[in-house]
């Protein structure tokens, strides 16, 4: 009946914020999973859950569980990236790689379109 | 020096023990007991529960007890959080239906509603209480008495 617009505070850059936002422009369309992510990313888990959390409140990303395929256990959440989350992250990619803060991290320029 | 030859062959068993059950303990059973441990602190229907332990399959064994002490902090900043605020919505709802309550009543009382039994409820199926009292009341709207359309009308003309 009424659409409500939530307000989030800006994103604060950090080094895990990017590092995230790298490895998840390296495969724009596929799903990732948190441990893999966190390992292509280079980033404790801890510090990757609370910015997919942030990401995706934004719906920068959404969610979606899938069962295991052995039928065992239970079902793995994995996450993609949004249309918007696809341009907002490109963009935070390209304030990035011009930042001095994260030019150890090796941003590639192609990573940001 | 003696002593402690003395002691290590006395208790050798105990370094047998230890030395035997030390890796599956620390690999297999405490990462799985100090994740579960933290997960309680979320809320019983939360996501992150699920997540994680679904997560904590795929950790190789030589990573699950820094990958569990990683998260650890994250259940103790993100679980409690999460209660409180299922908590909150759980007494708002409450509050939401005790008002509704309150105020059908007012609309009974006020003659606005008319209260009757329901009958057509098979009466086997549909639990009672210890007071055999039945399990729900059916409302219907019943146009208002000609003497006051309005039910404050009544209390107004008394004023």
């Amino acid at each position: 009946m009424y659409d409500v617009v939530v307000e989030h505070k800006p994103l604060r850059m950090t080094s895990a914020l990017v590092q995230i936002a790298a490895a998840l422009m390296e495969q724009p369309e596929a799903k990732h999973w948190g441990y893999d992510l966190a390992k292509r990313a280079g980033v404790n888990s801890n510090a990757l859950y609370g910015v997919l959390k942030r990401l995706h409140e934004r719906e920068w990303l959404r969610d979606g569980w899938e069962p295991n395929p052995d039928g065992k256990g239970p079902a793995r959440r994995y996450y993609e990236i949004t249309p918007l989350g696809l341009a907002r992250l490109g963009a935070l990619l390209a304030h990035a790689s011009s930042d001095r803060r994260f030019a150890r991290l090796n941003l590639k320029p192609g990573m940001a379109q | 020096m003696n002593d402690v030859l003395d002691l290590v062959r006395h208790y050798w068993h105990v370094a047998v023990v230890c030395v035997l059950g030390g890796p599956p303990m620390l690999l297999g059973f405490l990462p799985t007991f100090v994740l579960r441990l933290g997960l309680l602190l979320y809320p019983k229907e939360h996501e992150r529960r699920e997540e994680f332990l679904a997560e904590f399959k795929h950790v190789p064994w030589r990573e699950r007890p820094k990958w569990v002490a990683g998260m650890l902090p994250h259940c103790l900043f993100e679980g409690p959080p999460a209660r409180l605020e299922q908590r909150r919505q759980t007494r708002l709802e409450r509050l939401i239906k005790k008002v509704t309550i309150v105020s059908l009543s007012v609309l009974v009382d006020s003659e606005l509603l008319h209260v009757s039994r329901a009958e057509n409820i098979q009466r086997d199926i549909t639990s009672k209480d210890r007071l055999d009292t039945p399990p729900f009341e059916l409302f219907e709207m019943r146009p208002p008495a000609k003497r006051h359309i309005w039910p404050f009308r009544r209390f107004w003309k008394d004023i």
